[in-house]
């Protein structure tokens, strides 16, 4: 069976979890994911989402914008169902201070349980999902320990509230809690890949970080000059231009096989240049520029469900940065349209994880 | 002393494809921790930061939850 949607832009909240139970609840689901609008008052949804789903293990967290299908909203509530037919196993935790090593590793512990070898979870068979707080700044320590402890990989979003940034809130099972994170760890019944798509060249241009502040994701120097000097040098443009290419040209570790993580800027701080992730001392990190979102994703897209022979639904975690450039090129409905015939639920980000904290991509779960 | 970061890389994958891991899975890991393994090879010189990260991740896989 294929995973099921559901959207209301009821501004209600009993209202809206009303409606997307009526469209979900047509068997009772084994888990529902849902993206909230941060109009809605966080714990008034969590409620109504829990109250609406009781048998249900419900989680989910605010947004920057939700995405349903075809369709890139703002100020609603989308939500998808995962059902018996679809999921071996499912298991669910809330980490009320993911700054807390041993809350990370306990969460973890706790949602192994749903493994067929809770202390070796076989990766080909199991996937997690991490929701977290957009604002606490803790998600680098977060999929540092996911991805020192397991294999399994996880996929996610950090939480969004339309562009204030100041308050986000994750659920799960009637609470809303801000500054947390909620781990999910499933066993689907059928494959699945993930898709981590990004649409840059990477360029020739290194910078070399020399001087960081890793906890307040500040880089102080490129190889040994101030920062915002030297990236502007790399760009070849003032540094009083530097920030309106930030989106264009951010910074990208790449592997061996050219593929980038990309490291985006966020703001000048005197010289000093302040990124939405950590930048760790002595990486080079190449320029890129900007390539044509909605053909990129398309391709990668297309390529992901031909290698996995089959698409039953897909959850997407996408960057803020790319909606903002998608609605300011009029792209919305064409980058929409890529997920036409797939159940397709997620939100727009404040960063995505995938082995690491990420930027500026779509990052995937595809269920086959 | 040189050769030991390359050592316990080396290491490091080996415990990690015993339990299906992907390649390019710890490879990315490291490389958003700050070590590049094509950096090092058996003459390179050894970071003790570096040799330290490491065996925590080491330490860390083997721990567990």
């Amino acid at each position: 069976m294929a995973m099921k949607t559901a959207y209301s832009e009821h501004k209600d909240e009993k209202a809206a979890a009303a409606e997307i139970a009526d469209t979900l609840n047509f068997k009772v689901p084994t888990a529902v994911l849902f993206f909230a609008s941060s109009a809605y008052d966080p714990q008034a949804i969590a409620k109504a989402v829990g109250d609406a789903l009781p048998m249900t293990t419900t989680l989910g967290c605010t947004t920057a914008g939700e995405l349903v299908d075809r369709r890139m909203l703002s100020g609603s509530l989308v939500a998808c169902g995962l059902y018996d037919d679809d999921l071996e196993a499912c298991q669910a935790s809330l980490i009320a201070d993911p700054a807390d090593e041993q809350a990370r590793r306990k969460a973890f512990a706790a949602i192994a349980s749903a493994a067929d070898d809770p202390l070796a979870p076989d990766p080909s068979r199991h996937v997690g999902i991490v929701l977290q707080d957009g604002m606490l700044g803790t998600e680098e320590a977060m999929m540092n320990t996911l991805s020192s402890i397991s294999n399994v990989p996880f996929v996610g979003g950090s939480a969004g509230d339309d562009r204030a940034f100041e308050h986000t809130h994750v659920f799960l099972n009637g609470q809303a809690m801000e500054g947390g994170a909620v781990l999910l760890m499933l066993r689907p019944k059928r494959p699945f890949a993930i898709l981590k798509t990004q649409s840059f060249d990477v360029q020739d241009r290194v910078l070399t970080a020399t001087e960081v502040d890793e906890a307040s994701r500040t880089v102080i120097a490129f190889d040994g000059k101030p920062a915002a000097e030297a990236y502007a040098d790399a760009l070849g443009v003032a540094v009083s231009d530097l920030e309106e290419n930030f989106m264009r040209h951010p910074l990208g570790l790449v592997m061996a096989d050219g593929e980038p993580y990309v490291r985006s800027p966020q703001q000048l701080r005197g010289s000093d240049v302040v990124f939405y992730c950590q930048v760790k001392q002595g990486v080079r990190m190449n320029v890129l520029s900007s390539r044509d979102i909605v053909a990129d994703t398309r391709r990668d897209l297309e390529r992901s469900i031909a290698e996995l022979g089959s698409c039953s639904g897909i959850i997407n975690f996408h960057c803020i940065l790319r909606t903002v450039e998608l609605l300011a090129k009029g792209q919305s409905e064409a980058y929409g349209d890529l997920f036409s015939g797939y159940p397709t639920l997620g939100f727009s980000t404040y960063g995505e994880s995938y082995i690491g904290h990420i930027n500026q991509t779509s990052t995937m779960l595809i269920l086959g | 002393m040189a050769g030991k970061v390359h050592e316990l890389i080396e290491e490091l994958v080996k415990l990690r494809s015993a339990g299906s891991g992907s390649d390019h899975f710890l490879r990315a890991h490291l490389m958003l921790n700050g070590i590049d393994p094509n950096e090092f090879d058996e003459a390179s010189a050894d970071d003790p930061d570096v040799v330290a990260q490491l065996q925590k991740m080491i330490d860390d896989f083997k721990r567990k939850g």
